[in-house]
């Protein structure tokens, strides 16, 4: 009884002591304003080159706070990647170094109001295209040590670009693998744009570097790109036919390796072809036409062969030879090849020299000749006529013929270039003369050479004059030469295009029909990027 | 049992003493939304665009609900268009434009003579048209009617409005976009101003280059004494890069702006304003006796007489906030 009443006791107590109890919770209390991100009409979806600069600039503020209190974080997540902080301001500035993707990447943007810690998000999504297309791909080099490449996608050399809308971008090869490459470039060869598969070869006198045209990534090299490597990587030719079979050759130390590039299986150059008669051989360079099987030219025994798919090098049968046959195929020992291209009517033209059997080089002043031989589909040849005599042109008559660096033509006209080192000559086969149609020009400097020339073989228009004296349109594919020059006293490598007549053959006389892109180093090999 | 009793009492003591927290409204700024005492009903004048016009502005409560322009004939060749939802508004400003070329007006000129007679029939009432806008104004307010955020699109006739067959386009095309977001002080007068000024790409639109601005100004009393300019850009934070101060003469009057590379000067004679811009422009205003501006004329081709009538309108709107605080002598 006496614990009833304690307890009650102290209930009372306790009641009386907690009564009109007064609930302050709720009291005093202020609105926080938002923290506010204006983008205007601006979508939240961006599409950007990759290595192009992506700028977002929204307003952002706090009514009653100052801007200094707010911090900004710009981060960017998605395909793969670990979320990288692109930048710390109110607006975003950033060149965007990320890898092209079907899938966009999540750039988030973080508002900070430091007075309350309160944090305010923003999400975009950022497609990342690449930047790269079809155009003129070159190498050049700064210090005749390492090279780079450089792309030019222009009016001559893309579908679908205006003469204002020409871009040249250089020094890709490092902004992307960050890193020269180790050597003068000897070599260049694209195969074709967005097919898988697709590889950019470039070949040095010591190394071989093979990267995606897509994007520049780097794929492999050196031994790296062969099923066996083979020690040397000294390039002397790459060649692609994207017809007859689909092959990627690339000439090491006088060997020929091949690389079926359409498969998705093997991406590496096998093991180099041995001859049809298991013979040794030393190629110099190669040809691969467009529909027949590819021609190289061997130094070490003085033939021609024929690059017969990933197969062999076949050995041209002499015995099979038309009794009146302008020449042997494989009786051309005293002769090394300085060049190799397709001409008119399935022809293909092989400029051999007389050559010095000490150095096996070009005899100072040797007799220059232009080897005509048969091309034949690749397909249906059951005669074996690819490769075989067609006939001899003489080329010692023309002018300055000696001097000449580089001889090229097209498929479609009976016309050879040859370059020297300031001039371009023209030379009408059907009327045997020879025409300088083009100087270097000497107004900037007076020792501006010639590094390479070329027929350009991808997209692209040019204009020239027509048979009314009218400008015309027309594509480049075939009706271009491309030639590089270089100014050491500039130290500036230029690449300038020059339209061929369709009517004439001859190299178009109007200047402003040519095209001019300047500020490289020194151009040492070109391809086209289909 | 006799216990149970004191304890329930006891009980009810508690509870009934017992206050819940009371909810207390959060301290909040009142502001009051600057008005006007007089509002623009006619602006009669001549212009590089309109050539000889006159506007008619016509007002529901505080707001414009119509703007009539008519040219030197009479003939209305210009119009007005209203959307509006719960707090935000947008006016749009129209020019009445032929959809044919001029080679089409001759032969539909040709056809009409033939068919009642020269001088039986209105070639301008045959040739069809459309409206297109000259100039947008979106206005976002408060619940207090201040104005939160204004959007001001300029448009510009088509460069190929001239021309003719295929190459006859009468689209106005969109010119820049001002986007301003207001901030106010304790005396409802903007304080910060955050603009948004896109210059658009004449072909596509959506193409556009952004520049972002923001403008701080320092009051005395309710007189604007300096106006700090700020610039972002891409990659940075908003940087202070310029100042202009405001000077007033004795007579309370502001007689002066100065900043890097900007000077305006007010110079006052009667009802006439002089306003001087640079050493170069000039613009000469004359003033009522309630300071309202009813004429303008600015030397190269533009002048205006505009009458007013009491009450407060939104007409000023279309002038952008930091040119009203620049220039005092606006249309209000």
């Amino acid at each position: 009884m006496k614990t009833q009443k304690i307890i009650l006791f102290v209930l009372l107590v306790t009641g009386l002591l907690s009564s009109c109890y007064e609930d302050k919770s709720s009291l005093n209390y202020t609105l926080i304003n938002p923290i506010n991100i204006e983008l205007g009409n601006a979508s939240t979806d961006y599409s950007v080159f990759a290595y192009d600069t992506l700028e977002i600039k929204p307003i952002v503020y706090k009514e009653g706070v100052n801007d200094d209190n707010l911090a900004f974080r710009w981060t960017i997540s998605g395909n793969y990647i670990p979320p990288t902080l692109l930048d710390t301001t109110m607006t975003l500035k950033a060149r965007i170094d990320l890898q092209p993707q079907s899938i966009a990447y999540n750039l988030l943007y973080e508002v900070l109001d430091r007075t309350t810690g309160i944090v305010q998000e923003q999400t975009f999504k950022v497609k990342v295209e690449t930047p790269f297309g079809p155009g003129l791909i070159l190498s050049e080099t700064e210090d005749d040590q390492t090279s780079d490449i450089s792309l030019i996608r222009a009016y001559n050399f893309s579908s679908g670009f205006q003469k204002d809308q020409d871009t040249t971008m250089r020094n890709l090869f490092s902004l992307v693998n960050k890193r020269k490459i180790c050597g003068v470039g000897t070599a260049i060869l694209s195969t074709t744009y967005g097919v898988y598969g697709r590889y950019l070869t470039i070949g040095t006198k010591t190394s071989v570097d093979r990267i995606d045209p897509f994007d520049y990534s780097y794929i492999d090299g050196n031994g790296e790109s062969f099923m066996i490597d083979p020690q040397n990587y000294h390039v002397s030719s790459l060649g692609f036919s994207s017809n007859a079979g689909c092959i990627e050759t690339i000439v090491i130390g006088g060997k020929l390796y091949t690389h079926y590039y359409q498969t998705q299986a093997i991406h590496k150059f096998s093991y180099y072809l041995l001859t049809s008669d298991m013979t040794d051989y030393r190629v110099g360079l190669s040809t691969q036409p467009e529909w027949a099987y590819g021609l190289c030219f061997d130094e070490m025994n003085g033939r021609f062969l024929e690059i017969n798919g990933t197969k062999y090098l076949r050995v041209m049968n002499s015995s099979k030879l038309e009794p009146n046959a302008a020449f042997d195929p494989n009786k051309l020992q005293n002769f090394t090849c300085r060049a190799m291209f397709s001409g008119k009517n399935n022809i293909s033209h092989n400029i051999l020299q007389e050559k010095d059997p000490a150095t096996g080089q070009a005899k100072p002043n040797g007799k220059i000749y232009c080897y005509d031989t048969q091309q034949a589909y690749y397909y249906a040849d059951p005669d074996l006529i690819n490769g075989m005599p067609s006939k001899i042109i003489d080329l010692n008559e023309f002018p300055e013929i000696q001097d000449a660096l580089f001889f090229t033509g097209t498929n479609n006209r009976d016309y050879i270039y040859y370059a020297t080192p300031t001039k371009v000559y023209t030379i009408d086969l059907t009327m045997r003369t020879a025409t300088a149609d083009y100087v270097v020009p000497t107004t900037e400097s007076t020792d501006e050479v010639i590094t390479s020339m070329a027929v350009w073989l991808g997209n692209g228009m040019m204009n020239y004059t027509n048979n009314r004296g009218d400008m015309a349109t027309t594509v480049s594919n075939n009706n271009m030469l491309v030639v590089t020059t270089y100014s050491p006293s500039l130290k500036e490598g230029f690449v300038r295009t020059l339209p061929i007549s369709i009517y004439t053959g001859r190299i178009e006389q109007n200047k402003d029909y040519y095209g001019l892109f300047r500020g490289f180093g020194k151009i040492t090999a070109t391809t086209p990027q289909k | 049992m006799k216990y149970i009793i004191p304890f329930i009492s006891c009980f009810l003591v508690l509870m009934s003493c017992t206050k819940e927290s009371e909810y207390s409204v959060p301290e909040e700024t009142v502001y009051s939304p600057k008005t006007n005492a007089f509002r623009a009903t006619r602006i009669t004048g001549t212009n590089t665009h309109w050539g000889d016009f006159t506007l008619y502005l016509g007002y529901d409560k505080d707001q414009l609900n119509s703007i009539t322009r008519t040219n030197a004939q009479g003939d209305t060749v210009g119009g007005f268009g209203m959307v509006q939802s719960t707090g935000a508004w947008s006016l749009f400003l129209n020019d009445y434009v032929p959809t044919i070329d001029q080679d089409s007006i001759v032969r539909l000129d040709n056809q009409l003579k033939e068919q009642y007679g020269a001088g039986n029939y209105s070639l301008a009432d045959s040739i069809p048209q459309t409206s297109q806008t000259l100039q947008e104004l979106s206005v976002y307010l408060y619940t207090d009617g201040r104005v939160k955020k204004s959007v001001v699109k300029q448009y510009v006739p088509n460069p190929n409005r001239y021309a003719t067959g295929q190459d006859f386009k009468y689209a106005y095309i969109l010119s820049t976009t001002t986007s301003s977001t207001y901030e106010y002080n304790s005396n409802s007068d903007v304080c910060v101003n955050r603009i948004m000024y896109d210059v658009h790409d004449p072909i596509d639109k959506d193409l556009y280059t952004r520049t972002l601005y923001k403008t701080e100004a320092r009051y005395e009393a309710n007189r604007i004494m300096s106006l700090s300019w700020f610039r972002a850009k891409g990659g940075d934070n908003f940087t202070e890069y310029n100042r202009y101060d405001y000077i007033y003469n004795g007579n309370h009057q502001l007689s002066g702006i100065q900043g890097d590379n900007f000077s305006r000067k007010f110079t006052y004679n009667g009802n006439q304003v002089i306003m001087t811009t640079d050493n170069t422009e000039t613009i000469t205003y004359e003033l009522d006796t309630h300071g309202n501006v009813v004429k303008m004329n600015d030397g190269a081709g533009n002048s205006w007489q505009i009458e007013y009538e009491r009450g407060n309108g939104n007409f000023s709107l279309f002038t952008l906030l930091t040119d009203r605080m620049l220039n005092p002598f606006f249309i209000k």
